[in-house]
């Protein structure tokens, strides 16, 4: 593995380069990965760097990287004052990434924000050959509602009467300070899985399925996991699903099977023909995606 | 103020950030600071703590090394034999050793919360390099002051049985938490070795300030086992003073979730180090050279 700051030097960015190994390593194989961002990138970075492992042991390079002002990039988080500059960040992680394995595409791997952000990125990008989400925050204003309702449960148990900044130019949830403008953008940004021409897999809780229709474009894995987002006492628990992780590892392998089968990994992408190519299994597809009304995700 | 990757320790398999300071704002002969990991948070710490904690000391003009100890974050465990050596007692060696080697000095401040102030602790009282220490929320031990001031005292204060109701209601719709209601509130019992001793901490303690190491403990309100600034004395004995420093902070939690508590440790860190080891000592310094060549 390794570490390394990347990017524009005034806005260095911190990533973690997992090197392929194996016979598969020389395919033009490679995964971004998009954290969450606030407290559940604190949570779940030891689950991402097994996940990252996993996947560099099955001939995959893998980038994890920290958006700007979130962990170990340059800058703070009030600074961010729209979800422009985390696509951009992705962005930048992705041209990096295709740089250093000398590959023309890859997949994203989002997980919770992060998958709001990599589709975001995917709709828009020619250097995306595929997406995972993994149960991905697709209504931002639910899910900063959730957060909204824990950080107000925080403040109240708390020994004292604190009042935390929330104002028009900035708010404090659950540990972070986010800038409003940022705020307003991520509760008016949709979430369109039906705009994302590359394939889709998609892990979420069972108790969500629904909340994802039939389309040939995705396919859908539900997590025998329960929700512990929403719960104030995990709040500092380390987030680690190692099954799924392995699961999403082998579905990863297997999507860039079917991609290097259609000759669409070293190739400047086609998004029409990649569609369906890297899901086909010939099976009968698993219940496909696209979320309708908006889920109670957060 | 750059911030650098540096990976060190057996086959470099330690990882850590060092944030330096741009060079016209750099202290002259001040150690360099080494934060070291709190329970299994990686080396950004609880909340960005270490993150913030270093690059408000890289303003003041000192170095930081933030690293993740083997295991953890992205350092790979150690596979050698330990023989009943404290891990992070070698960890933090290695990286004592790497900026020994690299940036010309050989006095270090090394900085932990809970578990990192317990491995801060070991650290100390192992290494000669040692100068000065910050543990925030580390070793302590109940005492009868804790006794009337905590457990009795909490009882006069109806925010206390406010807070146990709603913990309860809060817990029927929430069927996977802690039976504890309390359980909020880090104890120390949960991070530490179970045989400390109270005198042996004491006697190392000593050893420290005769060592001329300087100190500066931290307290929360959430640590559950420290109630008041006081409780300092009690369990040690020890008076703080100039070297050893203790402060309490009566408002904040445990892992400084607050962004106004965290700041406010932050600079209470950060102003500790410029009094020990910043300006006002390197001013002192060159005084001392120039008194001497005339």
């Amino acid at each position: 593995m390794t570490p390394t700051f990347f990017g524009e030097p005034h806005q260095q960015l911190f990533g973690a380069l997992h090197q392929a190994r194996g016979c598969k390593s020389a395919a033009n194989r490679t995964v971004v990965i998009c954290p969450p961002i606030g407290q559940e990138y604190i949570r779940t970075h030891w689950c991402l760097r097994l996940l990252a492992r996993q996947l560099a042991r099955k001939g995959i390079n893998v980038l994890r990287l920290d958006y700007r002002g979130i962990g170990d990039s340059a800058g703070v988080n009030e600074e961010t004052t729209s979800i422009t500059h985390w696509y951009q960040d992705v962005h930048t992680a992705i041209d990096y990434a295709c740089e250093q394995t000398n590959c023309r595409n890859v997949m994203l791997v989002g997980l919770r924000y992060g998958g709001a952000i990599a589709s975001a990125v995917a709709a828009e990008s020619s250097k995306i050959n595929s997406l995972i989400l993994w149960e991905p925050v697709l209504d931002a204003g639910q899910y900063l509602k959730s957060l909204r309702t824990m950080h107000k449960q925080m403040i109240d148990l708390w020994v004292s009467n604190f009042k935390t900044p929330n104002n028009s130019d900035q708010e404090e949830i659950l540990g972070s300070t986010f800038d409003r403008n940022l705020l307003v953008e991520m509760e008016s940004a949709a979430v369109d899985l039906d705009a994302i021409d590359q394939p889709q897999f998609i892990v979420d809780l069972f108790e969500h399925r629904n909340a994802y229709t039939v389309n040939e474009m995705q396919r859908f894995m539900p997590s025998e996991d329960e929700d512990s987002w929403t719960n104030l006492q995990l709040l500092e628990t380390s987030w680690l699903r190692a099954s799924t992780a392995r699961q999403i590892t082998l579905m990863a392998d297997e999507m860039f099977s079917r991609l290097q089968e259609f000759e669409q990994l070293g190739a400047h992408l086609n998004p029409v023909t990649s569609s369906a190519s890297a899901l086909s299994t010939g099976d009968a597809p698993i219940a496909t995606a696209t979320p309708t009304a908006s889920p109670a995700v957060s | 103020m750059q911030e650098t990757v540096i990976q060190f320790g057996p086959n470099d398999g330690l990882l850590g950030i060092l944030t330096t300071p741009a060079e016209f704002e750099r202290v002259a002969n001040a150690p360099i600071a080494v934060v070291i990991n709190a329970g299994i948070v990686h080396r950004v710490g609880p909340f960005g703590l270490h993150v913030k904690m270093a690059r408000q000391l890289a303003e003041a003009g000192i170095s930081t090394l933030r690293l993740d100890l083997s295991g953890l974050g992205d350092s790979l465990p150690r596979t050698e034999k330990l023989g009943g050596q404290n891990r992070a007692v070698l960890d933090v060696a290695d990286a004592l050793n790497f900026l020994q080697a690299n940036y010309d000095t050989d006095r270090f401040v090394v900085i932990g919360l809970c578990s990192g102030a317990y491995n801060a602790h070991q650290v100390a009282v192992n290494d000669d390099r040692i100068v000065g220490a910050v543990f925030m929320d580390g070793i302590v031990f109940r005492t009868m002051g804790y006794f009337w001031r905590h457990t009795v005292g909490r009882l006069f204060k109806p925010r206390t049985y406010r807070n146990a109701i709603k913990r309860r209601m809060l817990d029927r719709n929430q069927p996977w938490i802690a039976e504890d209601a309390g359980a909020e509130l880090a104890e120390s019992e949960f991070f530490f070795a179970d045989d400390i001793q109270r005198s042996e901490i004491t006697n190392q303690l000593n050893d420290l300030i005769q060592r001329d190491v300087s100190m500066l403990f931290l307290y929360t309100a959430g640590y559950d086992d420290i109630c008041g600034r006081s409780q300092f004395r009690e369990m040690y004995g020890i008076s703080p003073d100039d070297q050893v420093q203790v402060e309490y902070f009566p408002k904040s939690e445990h892992t400084f979730r607050i962004v106004e508590n965290r700041n406010a440790a932050c600079s209470r860190v950060a102003t500790w180090y410029q009094a020990q080891f910043g300006r006002l000592e390197s001013n002192q310094a060159s005084q001392h050279e120039l008194e001497e060549l005339v």
